[in-house]
């Protein structure tokens, strides 16, 4: 893809389920100091509609105007493709870093990111995708990628359920508690901060049964198993992952800014 | 006068203040290099001359102040009869302002902040105007203004060359630029010296053919995405004419600063609005009620099971915690939890709150279209599936599959992808027990419910 609008694209930089993402030049209408942006592009076809929809949410998001959220430029709509353009976060992220991350590192880091959702929630946004990949490095400090918004986008098109790629961590992401017909909320972002902790920590997930290639296998052991936290964790990592994994969300922290402290205050020591 | 031309004719690093050119449709020329625009509305009998003069005006460089080009123009405007130059206006961008000669019936509009319009047709010579006051369009047409478009036409955006037209409109960059749809290359022609005499070497000092569109019959209505319009034999080149069609652009600007206040403008959405904190804690605990879908709750008749789960009172034991059920136990009536979930082959996982229609396009269904039942897509390369392929039905306690007329038809597996597979009728179809797989044309769903393990 060479653009998107008046984005000229210099090379791609991440693909998931949803979109593209592409390192592209800043055009001359968005009046900002840096000469490159990352700019997602999404794969859901755009209408009218689904851009009022995809910029009023990511319009909250933007602002919330915390420094440890990702800095969004722009929204757009080029005929029928959606794009936004956001910072482009050299160090990268936290699954997929430029440089080895020492551990405290990473602590802090999945820190801030509980601090951002907990931000989140107070303006009434909750996130729905927070993962290692979410959260980009930063020497300032890490900062939160821009929640869900596929399905803010296809409001009105036919469902598509829950993405689940198994094999990928990405089931292991998923409240449990969703797939039984609960609503996302605090817990569910909460439940996503326990297992970005644990991956961040330690490079596995808790369920190291799931390693099947059928996906609707995976889902079935996964809805009957209990997270087992890798052997690899202190006493009060493990404590703070177990208590964000709790089967019933009303056991879990009541709130992101509760989980942000009990890590920082492991990292301590 | 050496004429140094762009063979590229890529005219965006000298333009820094320019967006789009907007062609208008129209029998004349339009005539871009760079930061300098050339419009004639329409070429007359005997003008093609001074025209093919007017068409090489942008040689003249380098001339940043536009001086060069303009007092060229004012010259040919002396120097030859007044009926021998057709009706233009040359318009040079000199850093962020414009330098407008105009002469004949032409309007220059200008829109933004502040509007302004002139007129050429009053002057006796030419009128001369300066634009430095921020724009967000000019418009440069002959009179009587024709449309800018036929309807239906595609909108053109000239970024070098020469084409046929009869006015522009000139986009400031700094606005949201409506992007490219396709980008054309003109007839590049090899960049020749001036005009040479066909075929003798007679000092005769009349130029060539000029490489001036013909007159109007032989043009279309509206720009093609084509070259000029074809002139004969050797001819003055034109350099590289490049026309991109443009589509419909939408943007919003979003607060970029930590702390900023919220973003608007571009073709903006309204201002975003606040929305209160989630509740804290639980809403909805697993294995109970949530709203289906909105508006639609479904009472039953169940059993309430030791560790306070409600339930199917058929069942031996409660499917949530596998407790046993107690015999005369007390039937309550609550609204219905989700009855377990469909898991496709792809990993997506829906809640079984309500019927689905399955089918590669059942958002036609009627059950869809009343909302009695939601979409699910299920679609493949072959298009095994048909558009409406199967419906899950909720009744009670009860989940059933029936077949909806499909192609390859519906079949269930009560013992895993290999087992035998039954098919489905079209009828009251067949009831689904957990773990069951439901086979539409090459692709599956699981029918599953979620057990907690029991607490020790």
């Amino acid at each position: 893809m060479e653009g998107a609008g008046d984005y000229v694209f210099l090379r791609e930089i991440g693909r998931g389920p949803h979109g593209r993402v592409f390192l592209a030049r800043t055009p001359p209408r968005v009046d900002i100091p840096d000469r490159q942006v990352a700019v997602k592009v999404l794969l859901v076809p755009g209408t009218d509609e689904g851009f009022d929809a995809l910029s009023a949410e990511l319009g909250l998001f933007a602002d919330v105007g915390s420094p440890r959220l990702l800095t969004l430029h722009d929204v757009a709509m080029d005929g029928g493709t959606l794009f936004y353009a956001m910072r482009h976060q050299v160090l990268g992220s936290l699954a997929s870093p430029t440089r080895e991350v020492p551990r405290r590192e990473r602590l802090a880091a999945v820190a801030r990111a509980a601090h951002a959702a907990h931000e989140l929630h107070e303006a009434g946004i909750v996130h729905r995708a927070i993962k290692p990949s979410n959260i980009f490095l930063d020497p300032a400090g890490a900062v939160l990628a821009e929640p869900e918004v596929s399905h803010v986008v296809s409001r009105g098109q036919p469902l598509t359920g829950l993405s689940t790629r198994a094999g990928g961590f990405e089931l292991e992401l998923v409240d449990p508690a969703l797939m039984r017909g609960g609503r996302a909320g605090r817990a569910s972002d909460i439940w996503a901060l326990g297992v970005t902790l644990h991956l961040a920590l330690t490079g596995y997930g808790l369920y190291p049964a799931l390693v099947s290639a059928d996906p609707m296998v995976a889902v079935r052991m996964y809805l009957r198993s209990r997270p087992e936290p890798d052997a690899d964790l202190s006493d009060g990592e493990r404590a703070v992952v177990m208590r964000a994994l709790q089967p019933d969300p009303a056991a879990r922290y009541t709130t992101a800014e509760e989980l942000a402290q009990d890590i920082e205050r492991v990292a301590r020591g | 006068m050496t004429p140094t031309q762009d063979p590229n004719g890529d005219a965006s690093a000298s333009s820094p203040g320019w967006g789009r050119v907007e062609v208008h449709a129209g029998p004349g020329v339009v005539d871009r290099h760079g930061d300098a625009l050339l419009v004639v509305p329409s070429v007359g009998a005997g003008q093609a001359e001074r025209t093919a003069e007017l068409l090489q005006l942008h040689r003249h460089t380098p001339d940043p102040t536009g001086r060069r080009r303009l007092r060229h123009a004012a010259w040919v405007l002396t120097e030859a009869e007044p009926e021998e130059v057709p009706d233009f206006a040359l318009v040079v961008g000199t850093g962020t302002a414009l330098r407008v000669l105009a002469h004949g019936s032409l309007t220059v509009t200008v829109h933004g902040p502040a509007e302004q319009s002139f007129s050429a047709a009053d002057a006796l010579t030419w009128l001369e105007r300066t634009i430095d006051a921020p724009y967000d369009r000019v418009t440069v047409v002959g009179e009587p203004a024709g449309p800018a478009r036929a309807p239906g036409a595609m909108p053109f955006d000239l970024e070098a060359g020469t084409v046929p037209g009869s006015g522009v409109t000139l986009w400031a960059a700094r606005l949201p630029q409506p992007p490219l749809l396709a980008r054309v290359p003109g007839t590049a022609r090899e960049p020749a010296p001036p005009p040479t005499p066909v075929p003798t070497a007679e000092p005769i000092p009349v130029p060539t053919p000029p490489p001036a569109p013909p007159p109007a019959p032989v043009q279309p209505a509206h720009p093609r995405p084509a070259q000029p319009a074809p002139t004969p034999a050797s001819a003055v080149t034109q350099g590289h004419t490049v026309l991109r069609a443009v589509a419909p652009f939408r943007s919003m600007r979003l607060a970029g600063r930590p702390g900023g206040s919220a973003g608007s403008g571009g073709s903006g959405a309204p201002p975003t609005s606040r929305r209160p904190p989630l509740p804290v804690g639980t809403v909805t605990p697993p294995g109970s009620a949530a709203p289906p879908r909105p508006g639609e709750v479904v009472m039953v008749e169940g059993v309430v099971c030791r560790a306070g789960h409600f339930g199917d009172p058929e069942e031996a034991s409660c499917r949530t915690c596998g407790a046993p059920r107690e015999s005369g136990a007390e039937r309550v009536t609550q609204p219905r939890p989700p009855l377990g979930v469909l898991v496709t082959d792809d990993g997506s996982v829906f809640t079984l709150t309500g019927d689905y229609v399955l089918g590669r396009d059942p958002g036609r269904a009627p059950a869809v279209l009343s909302g009695a039942a939601a979409p699910l897509v299920l679609r493949d390369e072959e298009h095994s599936t048909s558009r409406v392929h199967a419906r899950l039905t909720l009744s009670g306690w009860t989940v059933r599959v029936s077949d909806g007329g499909s192609a390859n038809g519906t079949f269930v597996s009560r013992s895993g992808p290999a087992g035998p597979w039954t098919p489905v009728d079209t009828g009251t179809g067949t009831r689904l027990y957990p773990g069951d797989r439901v086979r539409v044309g090459h692709r599956q769903l699981l029918f599953d419910c979620y057990h907690e393990p029991l607490r020790p």
